[in-house]
């Protein structure tokens, strides 16, 4: 194998030039999502250079507690970001999406780490971080297009929801309209994703992963794993975040509480 | 069947109603009739568990409304909202969505029958029915479902003579119904037994 190029820093900062084509674009279209999109890129960038110093630290202790409280943090600033973006009330979701997040991590955890590649450790940095952390960052933008349409879509037909509560009086199965679209809108672009990888896309994991050394056929059965583990992280993440929320979101005659979006 | 007591509503801090009770015996038709504004759809929400009143209680059939009993209470009531431009394709979407058994769905037929709605109005898109068509379908529906509390918001509004004397006709033949209605409509209120005035 010929040794990884490493790209200099001059180098990164070219690279980012490029982003004036997407902002030439939003500002041609005027749409309001630089000033955002900016922050974002910064927030990458600083993230990204900070883990990479944690994580040499933390692969060095591979401490359970440590890299345990690493995937909570991940979990939580995750559930935080997904209220802001679809801009709920945090009084009523913190709680119901972080305990989405944190089942539905420990359920492809314990599954996939545990059970099926063995580790005889399973809070090994290596790969408790890293597949807990692409799990979690997929199921964040599913979660948030997921979210926001059940939200939006319950609040917009409100009207239409009230009708059937009292004239059916079966809260669960009126329900099952609104999941049902979220849940596909939520997952959609994901499976279309998964239809085309190899062909249209070639996967960051693997590609990471073949760049660092590792033979393609070991890549690709990693690959399949993470997908396999990203597309039931990111269902369950969904489908948990939404049945959890709806205990708190309905008052006690099943009326859709006022408060739910953030003002 | 029907049974307020010191009911009051208030709505940005103005008093809506104040200290409203009532009774409304079964198989009793009642309209509700106040000026525009002036709590008539409010009053129905409350007695379906949709809107908390201020102070006050009620009873429906003996039972409480309250958090234990809004089950049982909506198993005995069917609504007719005020606006009947519900997000639906059709109103065969609209039946699937209220989940009507076989009964219902004869007597659905029945009710859209004598309602003079047509086999081409039910396959239409919902959006392209008039509001009075509309508004005939839900009727149909709400009956179908055979409760025996009819909460009806407007039942008349987007109706022509015909087609209320079309709807009081179906009504009359609907037996044990207790209905407590909002209306403008002279032909409607002449038609109930007892107006409570807001």
């Amino acid at each position: 194998m010929k040794e990884i190029i490493d790209i200099s820093i001059g180098n990164l900062l070219w690279a980012s030039l490029i982003l004036f084509l997407p902002i030439a674009g939003f500002i041609y279209f005027r749409v309001r999502i630089i000033k955002e999109t900016i922050i974002a890129m910064i927030r990458m960038i600083i993230q990204l250079s900070l883990i990479a110093i944690y994580l040499e630290y933390i692969f060095e202790w591979n401490n359970a507690w440590v890299n345990s409280a690493w995937v909570f943090v991940m979990v939580l600033v995750g559930t935080i970001t997904a209220i802001r973006r679809v801009g709920l009330a945090y009084k009523h979701f913190l709680i119901p999406l972080f305990l989405a997040g944190f089942t539905s991590i420990l359920i492809i955890d314990v599954f996939f780490l545990g059970y099926i590649i063995h580790l005889d450790y399973v809070f090994d940095a290596r790969y408790f971080i890293p597949i807990s952390g692409m799990v979690l960052g997929n199921a964040l933008n599913h979660n948030i297009v997921g979210l926001s349409t059940y939200f939006n879509h319950l609040n917009k037909e409100k009207e239409l929801y009230y009708f059937l509560l009292i004239n059916n009086n079966r809260k669960k199965e009126i329900l099952q309209r609104f999941i049902g679209s979220a849940i596909k809108s939520g997952l959609n672009p994901m499976i279309a994703t998964m239809s085309v990888i190899g062909l249209i896309s070639l996967p960051g994991m693997m590609t990471g992963q073949i760049l660092g050394g590792s033979s393609p056929l070991i890549a690709i059965k990693y690959q399949i794993l993470i997908m396999i583990a990203i597309f039931v992280g990111c269902s369950l993440n969904l489908m948990i975040s939404i049945l959890l929320s709806n205990r708190f979101i309905f008052d006690a005659f099943g009326r859709i509480k006022g408060d739910i979006f953030r003002k | 069947m029907i049974k307020c007591e010191n009911l009051s509503l208030l709505f940005k801090e103005q008093n809506v109603y104040d200290d409203l009770s009532f009774h409304i015996e079964l198989g009793e038709s009642v309209c509700v009739k106040a000026a525009s504004g002036k709590g008539k759809s409010s009053l129905l929400k409350m007695i379906m568990g949709l809107l908390q009143p201020s102070s006050g209680r009620i009873f429906i059939k003996g039972l409480e409304l309250c958090p234990q009993h809004i089950n049982t209470i909506r198993n005995l009531i069917s609504w007719l909202p005020q606006n009947v431009y519900l997000p639906v394709n059709s109103s065969q979407e609209l039946i699937d969505l209220l989940m009507l058994n076989a009964d219902n769905v004869s007597l659905y037929n029945n009710c859209l029958q004598q309602l003079e709605i047509t086999e081409e109005h039910k396959l239409k898109d919902f959006s392209e029915l008039s509001g009075g068509e509309k508004q005939r379908i839900l009727l149909a529906a709400c009956i179908s479902m055979q409760k025996p509390i009819l909460l009806l918001d407007e039942p008349v509004s987007a109706l022509d003579d015909h087609s209320i004397d079309l709807l009081l006709a179906l009504l009359d033949n609907l037996k044990d119904k207790t209905i407590l209605s909002t209306s403008h409509n002279q032909k409607w209120i002449s038609h109930c037994d007892r107006i409570l005035d807001l």
